[in-house]
């Protein structure tokens, strides 16, 4: 019970002098008894508020049987009376919010983020394949870089492959995720010959960008090891295991399983099948042969991106580390783009390209990062906005533009609900919003 | 007299209800005859319900215990067959009731004994005995009333024992329980106890007396509950939402009278604590409600702030 003040209590008992006389024994029992009339009771009530003494026999006079049995009978009904009950409607209510609000972000999950998370878990892997690719196939990441296919020609191949994939059924899982694996690979970057290859047939020739896809596995079993260190390992020998038919060459496949641990193996390939399948339509419905926990599994590849004092940074271990991105985008935006990561240490470095120079020369102030899985958007000051198929490998400069002209000021706020559909706010005021993951831009 | 009007109304009340009442109350059984019966019901009505309409006094007549009005004034009429009833009915009970105001055998029993004395009548006056029965209304129940009887004596005997101890105690520790008393209340602005006046006169009587109740005589809400005849739960709301409109219709009247929020919430403040020790100073010079020892006036005042921390 909560304390009155003190003042409270002195003057009920200072400032009440008892005035009429005590009620009498008679009117004191009916009283306790309830059985005065209204006006006598009050008339009691008035003395007893005055007179500790009437109180005092009151609580006196009180029947001597009742007191245990009256305290139990009232006490267990008090557990369903309302001061308790209503604590346990407010909690019943918030059960009810968060209950509904985890169902909620769970709908929100499966028709947007589906195709985000498994595209994510390609991320480490194509950030590791062009040195690789140079590394075992004796082709400059300049090269490759140039020979990237546009768009267009990026989207068609992977679905025939896909096909192509599932009919190497007869043998294991394993066998089909690695051919699907083939084909995922270079989806974003890789050299255009490779799908040339594949459409022909000739599949054992598939080059050894498979090989890169091995990285991100590598790397978890390495648990936190610089990726540069992880490459080594690779050998060539898998190469030509990944790159050929696994029922001609099973062998190697068997080798292969050795080298890599089956589960991680399998997270990291069930993400190479989605993104196979998700990149030709990015924005397509969730694959239905995809599972939440896929999307679970490849989430621990995601990259996290932020903006630290106008850089923009990347994490591939849920924040702990971060490295710099260097945006840089070839003035001819459509075709060959370039990927330059920088990180802080300083230890790799960056391929830059002459007509880049001049935008090293002034950093990029970036204000706002968007992404959905590899599909990252960067906005900065100066109306900068950059785009990345790939996780931040490569970038092409955008600027949006409508007939009534194009986009001004710093860019503030970026949003992408999915892939496809962004919204821009800007310092001067300015929304611009897309539907087709930048290709055309309104402003609003 | 003035009595007289109000003695006609209840009068004719009565002549239509006392045969019904004499029927009721089984006053043949212990040789109460009608006339002497009315007698006593005009007595008690005239007392009572005097002033009310014919309505109110037919349904307070009707709500009298009849039955053992009859056998109290049966009793102290002297009835030898009314007293066997008597003592068969409650004599236990009266020794029950005794020991558990008193807490203690021998207490008990003189205060039982004593009360006997008193119920037979041992004092003669003109002649006749006059017993303590002959008061007895019917208002409540005769158990009630006789635990009532019993409660008033054991106060009044406690004060009587207590001024004659009092001059002992006043010389041992009175004088460092007391100094401080005249200072403390001179201190506390004036306007704090007019405030506090105001608000307190303002509340229905019943809250006082659940106030002064629970704070200054340290009852548990149990107590206080079945003194009341109500639910404790009742009490406990009450008090909850007393001490909490109290708080904010003083500094109201604070404010009223001049003084800033911030005065106001000082004057209020000041004196929350010991909360312990002015309970049992109030107590130990309040004669009238200090009937207990201190040991007993701590129990209900630590079950009071552990029930205000749950």
């Amino acid at each position: 019970m909560p304390n009155v003040p003190k003042i409270v209590r002195e003057r009920l008992r200072v400032a009440n002098p008892v005035q009429a006389e005590h009620p009498n024994p008679n009117v004191l029992t009916a009283f306790a008894e309830s059985s005065l009339s209204q006006r006598e009771r009050a008339d009691v009530l008035e003395h007893l508020s005055r007179c500790g003494e009437c109180r005092e026999i009151l609580v006196l006079a009180l029947p001597a049987s009742e007191p245990v049995q009256v305290v139990t009978d009232k006490r267990s009904p008090s557990w369903l009376a309302w001061p308790t009950m209503r604590w346990a409607f407010a909690s019943a209510g918030v059960l009810a919010i968060a209950l509904f609000g985890f169902l909620q972000y769970g709908r929100h999950n499966a028709s947007t983020m589906m195709a985000k998370k498994e595209a994510d878990a390609t991320v480490e892997a194509r950030n590791e394949q062009p040195p690789q690719i140079g590394q075992d196939y004796g082709k400059s990441t300049e090269e490759q870089t140039l020979q990237s296919p546009d768009k267009p020609k990026r989207k068609a191949p992977p679905l025939e492959m896909d096909k192509r994939a599932t009919a190497f059924a007869p043998n294991a899982e394993l066998a089909k995720d690695f051919s699907n694996r083939t084909i995922a690979g270079p989806l974003a970057h890789g050299p255009r010959q490779i799908y040339q290859q594949q459409q022909s047939g000739n599949v054992q020739q598939v080059p050894a960008t498979v090989l890169a896809l091995n990285a991100p596995e590598m790397k978890q079993q390495a648990s936190g090891g610089k990726a540069a260190d992880l490459r080594p390992p690779v050998s060539d020998e898998s190469v030509q295991v990944l790159a050929s038919k696994p029922d001609v060459n099973s062998q190697a496949l068997d080798s292969v399983v050795a080298k890599n641990q089956v589960s991680s193996e399998r997270s990291a390939a069930d993400s190479e099948v989605s993104r196979a399948k998700s990149a030709p339509a990015p924005a397509g419905p969730p694959v239905g042969s995809l599972s939440n926990a896929r999307s679970l599994q490849t989430a621990a590849a995601t990259p996290g991106w932020t903006i630290n004092a106008g850089r923009l940074q990347r994490s591939f271990d849920q924040g702990t580390t971060w490295q710099d991105v260097k945006v840089i985008s070839s003035p001819d935006s459509g075709g060959g783009l370039e990927l330059a990561v920088a990180e802080r240490n300083g230890l790799k470095d960056s391929v830059k390209r002459n007509n880049n120079k001049k935008e090293q020369s002034t950093p990029l102030v970036f204000r706002a990062v968007a992404a959905n899985g590899p599909d990252v958007w960067a906005g900065g000051a100066g109306a900068a906005l950059y785009h990345s198929f790939d996780a931040g490998a490569h970038w092409s400069r955008v600027v949006p533009s409508s007939p009534n002209g194009s986009l001004t000021g710093d860019i503030l706020k970026l949003e992408f609900r999915d892939p496809q559909n962004g919204t821009i706010a800007t310092s001067t005021g300015e929304v611009w919003s897309t539907r087709d993951n930048g290709q055309t831009w309104q402003k609003q | 007299m003035s009595s007289e009007n109000p003695n006609i109304a209840v009068q004719a009340v009565l002549n239509e209800l006392v045969a019904e009442l004499h029927a009721k109350a089984a006053c043949e059984k212990i040789g109460l005859t009608l006339q002497s019966f009315a007698d006593i019901l005009l007595d008690v009505g005239a007392k009572y319900a005097g002033s009310g309409s014919p309505g109110e006094i037919r349904t307070f007549f009707l709500s009298l215990r009849v039955d053992e009005l009859a056998l109290a004034r049966a009793c102290a009429a002297g009835i030898e067959a009314a007293w066997e009833i008597f003592l068969t009915r409650f004599r236990e009970k009266l020794y029950l009731s005794a020991l558990r105001i008193a807490r203690e055998d021998s207490a008990a029993r003189d205060l039982a004994d004593n009360l006997y004395a008193d119920l037979y009548g041992t004092s003669a006056r003109e002649g006749k005995r006059v017993s303590k029965l002959a008061s007895y209304t019917g208002r409540g129940s005769l158990e009630g009333w006789l635990r009532t009887v019993l409660a008033q004596e054991y106060v009044n005997r406690y004060r009587r024992t207590r001024r004659l101890v009092s001059l002992d105690e006043e010389s041992e520790e009175g004088v460092q329980f007391r100094a401080p008393e005249p200072s403390a209340t001179a201190a506390v602005d004036s306007r704090l106890a007019q405030a506090t006046d105001e608000v307190l006169a303002l509340l229905p009587a019943e809250d006082r007396a659940v106030l002064s109740a629970y704070y200054l005589d340290g009852r548990t809400l149990a107590e206080i509950a079945r003194m009341l005849g109500v639910h404790e739960s009742t009490i406990s709301r009450k008090i909850d939402k007393l001490a909490k409109s109290l708080r904010k219709q003083i500094m109201a009247s604070l404010s009223r009278r001049g003084m800033s929020r911030r005065q106001a919430e000082e004057a209020l403040e000041v004196d929350v604590r010991d909360l312990q020790v002015d309970i049992r100073r109030s107590l130990t010079q309040e004669s009238s409600s200090a009937a207990f020892s201190e040991k007993r006036v701590e129990a209900p005042v630590r079950e009071g702030v552990r029930e205000g921390e749950g």
